[in-house]
């Protein structure tokens, strides 16, 4: 081989490894996902994921949830199910928080939606609590996956987020719930005692006037002149 | 009259080409000399001759493009072996994950305080995962944060009570994760939130990192 042959591969091999180290967290993305799902759930978990991105939805739970199924050998039937339903409650988790919404807020939103949580509980909770959603959602989820029916785990995570309640109050309020279940207490019971004395430990909230508003009275709409 | 010149210039030029007779004893002496100084410098400074002297050197653009693309093409290899490895060690049951440190970007974070409330975009905190599980051969940490591979985050045994822990570093927000027992058995932390949706007959737990739960 001459030198010039030598100059040329070397610059190919270079120019293979500059590419490679570059590329690598998105290659391991994508060999992850090709590689570790069978062909056909692969293509349908694809055709899946192309129907999400043109909805607005984040793709990366869909790809995870897929992973996770695969991780944990489901069968590719029940892993497409999986992110057919996450994709479906991920869209309506994005219609009701919102373009501004996160990823983990609409992950979160989505989470609930699927523990069992109706539209109407996330909106109420979006609009009392306004923004940082996930820890509230995550409590919700997490509480009526314990057994408290989603009425009563809905009143309690929205009454504490219409306080002002800061997230140490939701994990707080988790944590009570999970021990008092465990003790044989009922779920719902359990979340609206907690929720309630919970509250009483809670500084009044801060209400801000309105936009616009030039007197002093807070949360009134300005007065005419 | 110019020929007659150069006639006599083309004989001078002849008589002072000829060598004189040389003296072949002389000449042997001469070569053996020079091979004997030849000999010392390339035992003795010879090489930081070569070195240090300044000489012409002729390179081809082509080899010169190659060896800067060398040098931009290194550090860039360092960098991401050191982002692929990084936060690579273990974890496991009893305590609810714990905010180390902050940790920004690829930096090294100890242990210590943690101020939940300033995370936020790409900053990266240190998460402690731990489990109790005294039986255990090998425990490992999956999740979405490592593409739920049960190879990439082993846990260690921390003491004799049979506690495992790891600590990694994890983007602020959600993430869903579990423990493997001995390559087959799946736990959720039984200390933290229960992720819902489909968890295909193996339950998770959530965690939302840069908040307390």
């Amino acid at each position: 081989m001459n030198a010039r042959a030598t100059v040329v591969a070397a610059l190919i091999a270079l120019a293979a490894l500059i590419g490679t180290a570059a590329l690598r967290p998105l290659a391991a993305q994508s060999v992850a996902w090709d590689a570790r799902l069978d062909s056909a759930t692969a293509v349908q978990v694809r055709a899946l994921l192309d129907t999400a991105a043109a909805a607005g939805v984040p793709l990366r739970p869909l790809q995870d949830k897929a992973l996770e199924g695969s991780s944990k050998g489901a069968p590719g039937t029940r892993i497409v199910a999986a992110v057919r339903a996450l994709g479906r409650e991920l869209g309506t988790a994005r219609t009701i928080l919102g373009a501004t919404a996160s990823e983990s807020e609409l992950v979160a939103a989505a989470g609930a939606l699927a523990a069992g949580a109706t539209r109407d509980d996330v909106a109420h909770l979006r609009d009392a609590r306004g923004g940082a959603l996930a820890v509230p959602l995550v409590v919700l989820a997490d509480l009526i996956s314990r057994g408290v029916p989603p009425p009563a785990a809905s009143s309690a995570v929205t009454d504490l987020a219409r306080a002002g309640a800061p997230d140490d109050a939701y994990a707080a309020l988790r944590r009570a719930v999970e021990q008092d279940i465990a003790r044989g207490t009922p779920g719902a019971a359990a979340a609206e005692s907690r929720a309630r004395a919970m509250l009483g430990t809670l500084p009044p909230p801060r209400l801000t006037p309105p936009a616009g508003a030039t007197d002093q009275t807070a949360g009134h709409a300005p007065t005419p002149p | 009259m110019c020929d007659a010149t150069d006639l006599v210039i083309e004989q001078l030029a002849l008589e002072l080409r000829r060598l004189p007779p040389t003296d072949r004893e002389a000449q042997e002496r001469v070569v053996e000399a020079a091979m004997l100084a030849a000999a010392a410098d390339g035992r003795g400074l010879g090489l930081w001759r070569r070195l240090t002297a300044p000489r012409a050197v002729q390179i081809r653009p082509l080899v010169a493009l190659a060896a800067a693309a060398l040098m931009v093409a290194i550090p860039i290899v360092a960098w991401q072996i050191g982002r692929g490895t990084a936060g690579r060690s273990s974890t496991a049951l009893s305590n609810p994950p714990t905010l180390l440190a902050k940790r920004d970007g690829g930096g090294a974070g100890g242990a210590g305080g943690a101020a939940l409330a300033a995370a936020s975009g790409n900053e990266r905190l240190v998460v402690r995962f731990e489990l109790v599980a005294p039986s255990a051969r090998e425990v490992a940490l999956v999740g979405d944060f490592n593409g739920w591979d049960r190879s990439a985050t082993p846990l260690v045994r921390a003491g004799a009570n049979g506690t495992w822990v790891v600590q990694i570093p994890l983007t602020p927000g959600r993430h869903v994760y579990g423990f493997v027992v001995d390559g087959s058995s799946w736990l959720p932390d039984p200390r933290a939130p229960r992720a819902p949706g489909d968890d295909f007959g193996a339950p998770s737990s959530v965690i939302v990192v840069g908040a307390p739960l």
